[in-house]
């Protein structure tokens, strides 16, 4: 059976990051920082797919808080959302992994 | 000498509830703290009246107050509480000094392990520095996750790959990393805003108006964060089941570090949970999976009543005690499974039970979810999904119609319906699959 805990997903997070030479908590801020950048990421993309239109309807569903009706009508235009979610985090993390391996920041 | 008097008595030992020994510590510190600052005579003095019997403060007090000291002592001498053989021992053993050794040797050891891992991260961080190359491969962390626990072939995140960091150089600092995630952050909420409006450059709003973009967003986000997670195969682990790979490890950790899914009471439940039962995530999978069928039973939180009845008997006569009455499904599951799932030493004929429980909670957990996360969404009309179909084999509908639960045919259903996912004896757990469920993930991937 599957068994991982939170200081296992934490540690395979890491090593997908190359992170593990940072504490422990430099770790999980990362992680954190990251999950927001996917995140911010997957919607922009999300709503990428979106025609115009229906931008202004989501606008109006948004202003109610209703969450549920934005998700259905997302689900609705983007049956592949869960490839676009994949593809964001597959790039991110490849850009992730040069930010953190080759180019100094300072160059 | 103050004047002594029954209340000063009573003051100066812990209140009524703690044991005798933990009045006898008591005496013990507040002995050595008189000590310290009023002298010896002053300590033997306090112990003598802490420790007199209750219905003796009175006359001790009054004896003291006349000046009858001797009088007094005797009293309190012979009538002294027996302290316990641990407090005489802990008194003893402190008198010696026993425990200023043993505490003075734990901050030592301390001491010394903080040094030394200070000095590590030092080293580590001027390596770094020094452009030197990290040299953690993947063969340190195959210790990590135990071999067998995670599908690595379904994992297509391209970045999995540390040995290719060889090729590439030296990792950087902290410091340059969130710098860098900072940078990678963007403008999203100006992407967003750029979208709404259809301007190519538009000028974020201020004051209120920001307040209300950027209330929007976050709903958005999270929106979004829900489709993700409804459309990802992977996400049948909603109901207990495998992380398949990087993508959906990532999804699965937005929902958890964002506690975006199911807000602040689920990111507590899964602290709670995480912290005390060995943090095993799939038992964080079913609670959560648990808290979304409470949720979509019943908006109010509370099953309703003939649904509650129903499980209430179930657990009862499966587990074998009786879950108290209005309290929360989840609270019933999260204590059941939380003992389910640690069971491990358990005797066979509770495992048993505990076992067949668990296909209960699956079931219930299939039923509940299997629509909402897995089977295609009607969303032409804009609407929230439509309650979902329970399928027509799904044991859980049948329990929840049946006017009587009859606890046999529900287990034989439940037996039919999950085919030979678990053998009842307690030994066995062949695979299982349930083809006549559409769109129904596999738990058989659950005991691989």
């Amino acid at each position: 059976m599957t068994q991982l805990n939170q200081q296992q997903i934490t540690e395979r997070l890491s090593r997908d990051l190359n992170i593990q030479h940072l504490s422990p908590q430099e770790q999980k801020e990362i992680i954190t920082q990251m999950s927001t950048v996917l995140l911010d990421r997957i919607t922009i993309a999300l709503i990428a797919e979106l025609p115009q239109t229906e931008m202004s309807r989501i606008d109006m569903l948004l202003e109610h808080d209703q969450t549920e009706a934005v998700q259905a009508l997302l689900a609705k235009n983007i049956p592949n959302s869960n490839e676009v979610a994949e593809e964001v985090i597959n790039t991110t993390l490849k850009e992730f992994e040069e930010l953190v391996n080759n180019k100094s920041l300072d160059e | 000498m103050e004047k002594i008097n029954n209340s000063n008595i009573k003051k100066e030992i812990p209140d009524e509830g703690h044991g005798d020994y933990k009045k006898a510590l008591y005496v013990d510190n507040k002995y050595f703290e008189i000590l310290k600052e009023k002298g010896v005579s002053e300590a033997k003095n306090y112990r003598m009246r802490a420790n007199i019997k209750s219905e003796y403060y009175d006359t001790y007090a009054r004896l003291i107050n006349e000046g009858k000291q001797k009088e007094a002592y005797k009293l309190a001498k012979k009538h002294a509480k027996t302290i316990s053989g641990a407090a005489a021992k802990n008194h003893r053993e402190r008198r010696e000094g026993k425990y200023k050794d043993i505490r003075r040797d734990r901050n030592e050891e301390n001491n010394t392990k903080q040094i030394e891992e200070h000095v590590k991260t030092i080293q580590k961080k001027q390596e770094v520095e020094d452009g030197t190359r990290h040299t953690q491969t993947s063969n340190n962390n195959t210790n990590i996750i135990p071999p067998g626990t995670f599908d690595d072939t379904l994992d297509n995140t391209p970045n999995n790959t540390p040995t290719n960091n060889e090729e590439v150089g030296g990792v950087r600092s902290y410091k340059d990393i969130l710098r860098g995630v900072e940078e990678m952050k963007g403008a999203a909420l100006l992407e967003y805003y750029r979208k709404i409006t259809g301007e190519k450059n538009p000028t974020i709003p201020t004051g209120s108006s920001f307040e209300k973009l950027t209330k929007k967003w976050n709903v958005l986000k999270k929106a979004s964060l829900y489709t993700i997670m409804g459309s990802l195969p992977a996400l049948g682990v909603v109901a207990g089941g495998v992380l398949t790979g990087g993508a959906s490890l990532w999804i699965h950790t937005l929902a958890t570090l964002g506690g975006s899914m199911t807000g602040v009471a689920m990111s507590s439940i899964i602290n709670k949970v995480g912290s005390k039962s060995g943090s095993r995530l799939h038992d964080m999978q079913a609670l959560r999976g648990l808290e979304e069928l409470n949720k979509r039973l019943n908006n109010k939180g509370y099953l309703p009543k003939p649904k509650y009845n129903i499980l209430h008997q179930s657990l009862r006569e499966l587990f074998g005690h009786r879950p108290q009455r209005n309290r929360r499904l989840t609270e019933i599951s999260r204590g059941d499974l939380y003992y389910i799932l640690n069971s491990g030493s358990l005797k066979e004929k509770k495992l048993q039970k505990n076992i067949k429980l668990v296909s209960v909670v699956l079931s219930l957990l299939t039923a509940g979810l299997a629509h909402q996360f897995l089977a295609p969404t009607d969303t032409a009309t804009n609407e929230a999904a439509p309650a979902p179909t329970i399928p027509p084999h799904s044991t859980t509908e049948q329990s929840i119609k049946a006017p009587i639960f009859d606890g046999k045919s529900f287990m034989k259903n439940i037996t039919d319906f999950w085919g030979n996912f678990f053998t009842f004896d307690g030994k066995t757990m062949p695979g299982f699959s349930a083809p006549h469920v559409p769109n129904c993930y596999s738990p058989k991937s659950l005991l691989t």
